[in-house]
């Protein structure tokens, strides 16, 4: 009862940005009319055109992404096996968690001028540090509570990693990967925009912005929202809850 | 999209226990750490000639900054932009994170608007807000605040949600009439979560305000990091970009780390 | 049917329950003031539920539960005041001990000018006056429980619930604390209402001790101690009494599976 009610309030809530939308579009000339960008929508999602310019950008972020899991992990492991390199590494986890991705963007396109491999460069440099820190203090926490547990029952190394280690660093690794998902969506469009990609999200709202076309900004901006929204609670969550159904 | 507290940690550096042993590794590793990104830039620097300046000719820049009034202009105005963002988005995003922990429909309410607004694109906020309020400071501003509040709410609110509520019993039984029960009894354990939320706020409030100028302002920091790339002076983007990370992250240390010490004083 | 002026709490037809699930079926108590009380449940007994209700937190699904003539749910301004010591400490960790008391003295009727007096008073009877200036942090679990009772006395209150104030304690602190306890009783002459697991305890704290079934629970049965004041611990009488005590309830908290066979 508790439960559909809030749902209700929930899907309200979400419903209320239609009207608002609409009185935003009457009293200003930048907001376009929300049945026009309604019936551009079927036009507009059917053209290859803007599945290949979503595809570049999601190529980007999952190329990106799966090198800052990369290189997090690694990062996260060394730093929980030795002292120094923990000391040496903390300062680039440092280093590329203080720098704002439009000047991480700015430097990509003056070291890559322009080639793919930059953008991904980019969402990679971004991403990584919040995968190192959020894995390392999984790791941390499980020498803390499971050293014992494991020397009691004698577990090999393997099963220990397999049975004990990662159930135990899961929570970490999804909190962890949410973190740096959210942050590689927000990178992008800065890095695309910011890095004059031709292609792409950031190019497409950049350039549709440029020539006033409002209706296309909506567009790519409904789009875009969708997408985002799509993988973290379609695909992130729903994965994480499988992981953890034992929880109840 | 929720960058949840566990981001907390990554604001602060590893704090080990003096020892003898524990000083040397960490000189020993900071000289690593130096040492081996000026050799990567070095390298850069070599072999992207000319689009990455050299170290030394950085420094050369960053002296010129130093000593220039144009950078301490840009300076001033750009942390005051920052300081206006950050508070505003602090207290915004702190009381209605404070509201959808307490209340289970008002979570309802704005947790799907708040998913949304996390989604929508940093420069897509800093854009819609210029059309909306031209190019002065006012759209710089709501842009800064729209972007950051919902990263303060989402800390605070679970914050909220994990309180003590044997707190709250306890209030209750002994009649502290409830606004008196909020100040003495909430506030105070939303404090950690208050500080990491205004640690956040403010990381996030300087690196985007960078963007936000450099789209929407003619000064400021950021605007002048953006103007020197258009003409390809690539040591002035580099080494305004260095010193103003510098200065912000001496910033946060000494505002924010004295303010943490005072707050949780109780805890010893 | 309305309580003596010396009932300061009457519990009669209380019922609670979740939904459709009864945490208590019917319940009827009266304490009188100046009483000792225990009450002794088994585990799943309803008990938070109980105390939830007698304390205010929660309204009754159906009956009476009256605190000095008064209904106690909502009472608004005129609610009387109670005082809690619960499982744990419930103290403010940001406020030192003294600041602690005076929260609570500034919703309740103490005049201002005697808050001071009232709290080194009750600090000595507990023996913790010299932790006046500090903080929780920095006290052991009984000296935090030692403030929280003191709280608990000092806003003057109707009675007094105990949740299994000592439960979370070691045996010795426990020990001391609960002789203590009957002492502070006797020269305060506070209502306590004690909730307990522990029989032995309540046979050495209380007058009455009232038994419940186990859940949905009623009164099984109100047991008067028969052993003068003041008692030991180790008393061989109190030992006597737990063993009656255990012998009326096993068959009314159920018997464990292995006996259950035996008797089938």
């Amino acid at each position: 009862m508790q439960k559909e009610n809030n749902l209700i309030i929930s899907i309200c809530a979400v419903l209320m940005l239609l009207p608002i939308w609409w009185i935003a579009y009457r009293n200003t000339n930048f907001i376009a009319d929300p049945f026009v960008v309604a019936t551009a929508l079927p036009h507009f999602l059917s053209q290859a055109d803007t599945w290949s310019n979503i595809g570049i950008t999601l190529y980007r972020v999952v190329l990106g992404l799966a090198g800052g899991v990369v290189l997090g992990t690694l990062a996260a492991l060394a730093m929980n096996q030795n002292k120094l390199a923990e000391q040496v590494l903390s300062i680039y986890v440092t280093t590329a968690l203080r720098t704002p991705s439009a000047i991480a963007a700015i430097m990509a396109l003056a070291i890559f001028r322009g080639a793919e491999i930059g953008y991904i460069v980019v969402v990679m440099f971004i991403t990584f540090p919040f995968m190192a820190v959020g894995l390392r203090d999984g790791l941390k926490s499980a020498d803390k509570d499971l050293a014992e547990a494991s020397q009691i029952y004698r577990l090999g190394s393997l099963r220990y990693i397999r049975h004990v280690l990662l159930p135990f660093i899961a929570p970490f690794i999804f909190s962890a990967l949410r973190n740096a998902h959210a942050l590689a969506w927000k990178v992008i469009v800065v890095a695309e925009i910011f890095g004059a990609a031709r292609i792409g999200f950031g190019a497409q709202f950049d350039h549709a912005w440029e020539y006033m076309q409002m209706v296309e900004v909506h567009l790519w901006l409904l789009v875009f929202i969708a997408i985002v929204l799509f993988v973290e609670y379609g695909v992130l969550r729903v994965a994480e809850r499988r992981v953890f159904r034992w929880r109840g | 999209m929720t960058l949840s507290t566990s981001m907390q940690a990554t604001t602060l550096s590893p704090r080990p226990k003096a020892g003898t042993m524990d000083r040397n590794i960490r000189i020993l590793g900071a000289i690593l750490a130096v040492a081996s990104l000026f050799a990567i830039w070095t390298t850069l620097s070599i072999t992207v000639r000319p689009w990455v300046p050299t170290p030394y000719d950085t420094v050369l820049a960053m002296g010129r900054h130093l000593t220039s009034q144009g950078f301490y202009a840009n300076l001033f105005l750009t942390l005051g932009r920052i300081a206006a963002a950050f508070l505003a988005a602090s207290v915004i995003g702190a009381a209605l994170g404070i509201a959808i922990g307490m209340n289970r429909k008002v979570e309802a309410f704005f947790q799907p608007l708040l998913a949304m607004a996390l989604a929508v694109p940093d420069p897509v906020f800093i854009i819609f807000a210029i059309l909306a309020l031209g190019t002065g400071e006012a759209a710089g501003f709501v842009a800064l605040t729209l972007a950051v509040a919902p990263f303060v709410s989402n800390i605070v609110r679970s914050s909220v949600q994990a309180r003590d509520k044997g707190l709250d019993e306890m209030t209750r039984i002994y009649r502290i009439p409830s606004d008196k029960a909020f100040w003495v009894s909430l506030v105070p354990q939303l404090v950690p979560a208050l500080l990491t939320a205004a640690r956040f706020s403010f990381a996030l409030s300087w690196k985007l305000v960078v963007v936000v100028e450099a789209i929407g302002q003619p000064d400021g920091i950021g605007a002048s990091i953006f103007h020197s790339f258009r003409l390809l002076r690539m040591r002035d983007v580099v080494a305004i970009a260095i010193l103003f990370i510098l200065l912000m992250q001496l910033l946060e240390k000494g505002v924010l780390g004295r303010l943490e010490k005072r707050l949780l004083r109780w805890r010893q | 049917m309305t309580g003596t002026s010396d009932t300061v709490l009457k519990v009669e037809g209380l019922q609670v329950s979740y939904g459709s699930i009864p945490a208590i079926s019917s319940l009827d108590f009266e304490i009188k003031r100046g009483e000792f009380v225990a009450i002794l449940g088994p585990s799943g007994c309803g008990k938070s539920s109980m105390l939830n209700v007698i304390s205010g937190l929660l309204p009754p699904t159906r009956g009476v539960v009256e605190v000095d003539s008064r209904p106690l749910y909502d009472a608004g301004r005129h609610a009387p005041k109670l005082g809690y010591v619960f499982q744990a400490h419930r103290l403010l960790p940001w406020r030192t001990v003294k600041q602690n008391l005076e929260l609570v003295l500034a919703a309740s009727d103490v005049p201002r000018d005697q808050w001071e007096d009232n709290i080194d008073r009750l600090l000595d009877i507990l023996h913790i006056g010299q932790f006046k200036n500090s903080w929780p942090m920095q006290l052991s679990g009984g000296q935090r429980q030692r403030v929280s009772i003191a709280r608990a006395l000092l806003v003057e209150p109707s009675y007094i619930l105990m949740d299994e104030p000592l439960s979370t304690l070691d045996e010795v602190t426990a020990r001391s604390l609960r002789q203590e306890l009957s002492g502070i009783w006797a020269r305060t002459g506070a209502t306590i209402v004690f909730v307990t697991h522990s029989i032995r305890e309540a046979v050495y704290l209380a007058d009455r001790i009232i038994i419940l079934t186990r859940g949905p629970s009623t009164v099984f049965e109100n047991y008067h101690v028969p052993i003068a004041r003041p008692r030991a611990y180790d008393d061989p009488r109190i030992a006597e009494v737990e063993a009656d005590i255990i012998r009326r309830v096993e068959h009314a908290w159920g018997l464990d599976p292995i006996k259950q066979s035996e008797v089938a």
